[in-house]
């Protein structure tokens, strides 16, 4: 019987070309886009799972109030914490990465993911060695691990074991191991591991063992039964929040663990973190839309076939005369479409693999698609399955249940059930249309609005250079060179951009402060240029001048003004304390954005330093190259040693959303296929039913009507199903994306035009597709159609 | 006896009245009769071919096949009946177009689950008998309407039906092409199948063994 099912698929679909090739080119097209969807879903999801403990591993996270909760903890924190806690069985501590200048053979590059780690951080982690040993490699305090790429690089072939590297033109260190290439689902992405050793002797935090700072990532590696269950866990962070309340009662914070394999994808809500998560949010949208494109190529199917369904009902009637029972029927019309899902499936598999760099590309991943794998291929299984099942069932259902005397007496009249039916899934394929267009646009505007957003200070033409090497103790020299060249004397020197400032400091108070309140600061230290070159409003009062510093004279932004309960005229003049210093508050500055606009501005305390970190000069467009040019004469003239690196401001900043910017680029690609996908069914949709009616269309045309008239006549329907779709896509397009803008402190406002938009373009493809087979319909001769019955 | 239709009322509702199709039917067949059913058009003849077939219900009477009670069984079980008992064939051959000759033939055997060897021999008879082999691989669409309603024949015959049911069989074709037909059903009845056709030529009504009128209905 089977045998017999497929020899009819395959003559039908020989017969049927044009219908066949929209059916299982649709659902092939819907498959592949599915199938790469989850394997990023997949691989957003496999993050940090390779590790052998993964499930008992957790990194602390700190939370000073709503607003601020950071991915850091103190350094004695993390230090002491597992010789009070007998459940922890390990902790680790690690840096913030950092950028180095790295020297092998006179050859010199600049790296950027280098981290300090403590000694255990290969016995902690798996990420394997394929050089040296595991258990001494850290033991050296100058020693380091680099990665095997980083070893090919500097070292060639050459056996980089024991070769050595000099790092930031000073210190000399011995690699002591080569790693395995870090996974590209490890949120630490790191070139080089150095121990902790090296600068134990010399940080403050590490030295003192400090509990009130924070700046190290912490780890810790619990017994099982200490996370095994949510209560479980909350037992043992209250554990740890009551060791830091009796060890520091003076501060209020909240600590929690978060899982590592969690730390990838549920982390949006933390600062001074490590760069490059993902968001969890955006899993839920990929899957979302993989389904939707998986269930707008099953309606294609449905509705083609059911359009089909006065054909394939007279052969129902005459099978059921012949003996069929309703089950045999059931069971071809599902054979049949599981005989389509699964040779879409085929075409599915293909199309991925022709795909996959592409979409790699787009998505700035590495993703392999390995059908051998079990996982894998019941996945693909299981879409073909449950595709040709949902697709079949309609037809299946509704044309076995034909009575073969109605069928065969005549043409049958199609039931308005059947006609509703269609309609509705019709209607779900506008409405998806339209939701997934209404996405396009609000993300495209809200990626718009973040790229030309004012910040409240102007961002464009600002060149920057961090201190290095000898520059640090060169700064009264650099000063004055920058200052005598026309093309740079327009220069700030600042301690940290104000593009995603991780500073934060609690030790600030003023006249009138509630003691009680705990307030995180964020600050920036800049010389008297700063307001200048990065051309912020003064509010009120003054910017600092050359001897600020002596005064202890700030600044504050609006915001801080606010939250010391004062407004913008008697703030100034105001004491402050900041850091035990205290001085006087002499200016408001307008509020701008110094965090990424996911974050609401916070309050700001600008402190006056004559040294800084980050050189900062504004250029115009005409003159940036000469600007460059003389930055490059007096960089390597006095630290010759180092290559000039800049950047430019705008872009640091642009690349803060590189991550919205590629989902938003994702999401645009499967959102225009998913619409492409609807147009390829109405297109068969209507072509069937032009051809339905070509009968009436002959009669009308031989009755002289024009063939305006009946393209006028046979678009009518769809309008009004564009129009339900409409209604129906806005109110879940508008809640759908206002959680999406949530997200954004700041954010556009959805507005109507962006729906009228959508329903627009919707309505322009369906009519212009529905036109071009009706106008085909009606212009072609009469007689013809009269003949074909 | 073969089939007895008691008291049989068929009608539909339209327009909040009742449009009576069949009425009052009475009618017993013994196996090996030829019947001819005639009466102008609309007068119901298709629809009590239908209703004996069981390819339509009816609202009032009995219908007894082989002593069992058709009106009150099961869908399932009266499928069997009509899979195990009766061919049909049509004035339009309804042949399945995407199948050859010899699939079509095939396709009754398949439903009635009988196993491949058997089954090639089957068609290959009736093949051999309606003397069509050399169109086996053909499309209903390659073949004239004459040897489609052969086919169409052979097709009603292929599972030995004990009944077998025509609704104007030789309607569409020219009359030595019906001829032929005909001739064929009285060797068929020869051999002891029971045939009801229902006609509009009093020449092929000559066929038949007995003769049923119907006007509006109703039997007369
Ligand atoms: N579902 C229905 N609803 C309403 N009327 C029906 C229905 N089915 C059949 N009829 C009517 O019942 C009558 C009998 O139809 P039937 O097809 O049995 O006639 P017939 O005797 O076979 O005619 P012909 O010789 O033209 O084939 C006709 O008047 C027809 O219009
Ligand atoms: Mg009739």
């Amino acid at each position: 019987m089977i045998k017999n099912y497929v020899k009819i698929a395959w003559r039908n679909f020989v017969q049927h070309k044009w219908y066949s090739f929209l059916n299982i080119g649709g659902l092939a097209t819907g498959m592949a886009c599915s199938i790469l969807i989850l394997l990023w879903v997949q691989n957003e999801s496999s993050y940090d799972s390779f590790h052998a403990n993964a499930n008992e591993i957790f990194r602390l996270t700190a939370k000073a109030n709503e607003d601020f909760h950071a991915a850091v903890s103190p350094a004695g924190m993390i230090l002491e914490l597992p010789e009070e806690m007998p459940e922890i069985e390990s902790g680790l501590l690690m840096t913030k990465p950092f950028d180095a200048l790295v020297e092998v053979n006179g050859q010199k590059f600049k790296e950027g993911a280098f981290y300090f780690a403590e000694e255990n951080f290969l016995d902690f982690f798996t990420f394997p060695l394929i050089a040296g040993d595991s258990k001494t490699a850290m033991e050296q305090p100058n020693g380091i691990l680099i990665t095997e790429t980083m070893a090919k690089k500097y070292f060639g072939n050459d056996q980089a074991l024991g070769k050595t590297m000099k790092i930031n033109n000073e210190e000399t260190f011995q690699v002591t191991g080569v790693l395995a290439d870090v996974p590209s689902n490890s949120h630490l992405q790191f070139k080089a591991i150095l121990p902790i050793g090296h600068i134990a002797k010399t940080d403050q935090d590490l030295i003192n063992k400090v509990w009130d700072s924070f700046d190290y990532y912490g780890y810790f590696h619990f017994e099982k039964d200490a996370v095994a269950s949510v209560e479980a866990l909350a037992n043992t962070e209250d554990k740890i929040n009551n060791i830091y309340a009796e060890r520091m009662p003076e501060f209020e914070i909240d600590f929690s663990l978060q899982a590592l394999t969690d730390i990838h994808l549920h982390s949006s809500n933390l600062q001074i973190d490590i760069p490059g998560h993902g968001n969890s949010q955006y899993v839920s949208i990929f899957l979302l839309v993989a389904f939707i494109i998986l269930v707008v190529a099953c309606i294609n199917y449905m509705n083609l076939a059911t359009a089909r369904s006065s054909r394939r009902a007279r052969e129902v009637g005459l099978r059921k005369v012949i003996g069929a029972d309703r089950r045999q029927l059931v069971f071809q019309f599902l054979s049949e479409s599981l005989i389509v899902s699964f040779f879409s499936l085929i075409l599915a598999v293909g199309l991925v693999y022709v795909l996959l760099p592409l979409f790699n590309d787009l998505a700035q991943k590495e993703l392999v698609f390995r059908i051998g794998n079990p996982m894998v291929w019941t996945t693909l299984i299981a879409i073909a399955l449950a595709s040709g099942l949902v697709s079949g069932s309609y037809p299946a259902l509704f044309l076995s249940g034909f009575k073969p005397v109605k069928v065969l007496k005549g043409r049958l009249k199609l039931s308005k059930h059947n006609l509703y039916f269609r309609n509705g899934l019709v209607v779900s394929q506008f409405a998806v249309s339209v939701l997934l267009l209404v996405g396009t646009i609000v993300i495209f505007k809200q990626l718009n609005f973040i790229k030309d957003k004012n910040l409240g200070y102007n961002k464009s033409n600002l060149i920057y250079i961090p201190m290095e090497g000898e520059m640090w103790g060169k700064q009264e020299a650099l000063q004055a060179a920058l200052a005598e060249n026309r093309f740079t004397n327009d220069f700030s020197i600042v301690s940290d951009l104000p593009a995603s400032l991780v500073t934060g400091d609690f030790d600030i108070s003023w006249e009138g402060k509630d003691p009680e309140q705990q307030v995180l600061f964020p600050n920036i230290a800049t010389d008297e240029n700063f307001l200048d070159v990065f051309q912020m409003t003064l509010k009120n009062g003054r910017g600092f001048s050359k001897n600020s510093f002596e005064n202890n004279d700030y600044l504050v932004n609006e915001t801080a003004a606010k939250l010391m309960g004062m407004d913008l005229r008697n703030i100034v003049g105001q004491k402050l304390s900041f850091r035990g210093k205290s001085g006087t508050v002499i200016g408001v500055i307008q509020d701008f954005n110094f965090k990424p606009l996911q974050y609401a501005i916070e309050p700001l305390i600008v402190w006056h330093s004559e040294r800084g970190a980050i050189t900062v000069v504004r250029t115009t467009p005409q003159d940036t190259e000469q600007t460059i040019a003389a930055l490059e004469e007096i960089y390597s003239t006095l630290n010759p040693a180092y290559p000039l690196v800049y950047n430019f401001m705008d872009a640091n900043l642009d690349a803060q959303y590189r991550g919205e910017q590629q989902m938003g680029a994702i999401f645009n690609v499967f959102a225009l296929l998913a619409i492409f996908i609807s147009c390829m069914g109405l297109y068969g949709l209507s072509a069937f039913m032009a051809e339905q009616r070509f009968k009436e269309i002959g009669i009308r045309k031989v009755l002289g009507a024009s063939a305006l008239r009946m393209v006028n006549m046979l678009s009518k329907d769809f309008l009004k199903l564009v129009f339900i779709a409409f209604i129906v896509a806005i109110p879940l397009a508008w809640y759908g994306m206002d959680r999406w803008l949530q997200e954004f402190a700041f954010h556009i406002e959805i507005q109507w035009w962006m729906f009228v938009a959508a329903g627009m373009i919707v309505l322009v493809v369906a009519l212009s597709t529905v036109s071009y087979q009706s106008l085909r319909a009606s212009l072609s001769s009469p007689i013809k159609s009269l003949r074909t019955e | 006896m073969l089939l007895q239709l008691n008291n049989i009322f068929k009608w539909v509702n339209s327009g909040g009245q009742r449009i009576f199709l069949l009425k009052d039917i009475n009618l017993e067949v013994q196996e090996g009769e030829f019947i001819s059913v005639m009466g102008p058009s609309g007068s119901g003849k298709s629809t009590l071919l239908n209703v004996i077939g069981m390819l339509d219900g009816f609202e009032e009477g009995e219908y007894t096949f082989l002593d069992e009670p058709v009106h009150s069984l099961k869908e399932k079980h009266r499928a069997n009946l009509y899979k195990e008992y009766i061919g049909f064939v049509f004035q339009q051959y309804h042949l399945l177009d995407d199948l050859t000759v010899q699939e079509n033939l095939e396709m009754p055997l398949l439903y009635k689950k009988i196993k491949g060897t058997e089954r090639k021999a089957m068609v290959a008879d009736m093949l051999d008998r309606f003397n069509i082999v050399g169109k086996k691989d053909l499309f209903p669409a390659q073949l004239s309407g004459g040897q489609q309603q052969l086919v169409g024949i052979a097709r009603a015959l292929i599972s030995s039906p004990k009944l077998i049911l025509a609704d104007e069989p030789t309607g569409n074709l020219n009359s030595s092409q019906g001829e032929e037909i005909m001739a064929l059903f009285k060797q068929l009845n020869d051999e002891g199948v029971t045939i009801i056709q229902v006609t509009h030529s009093e020449k092929n009504a000559a066929y038949g063994s007995r003769i049923i009128n119907l006007l509006d209905g109703r039997m007369i």
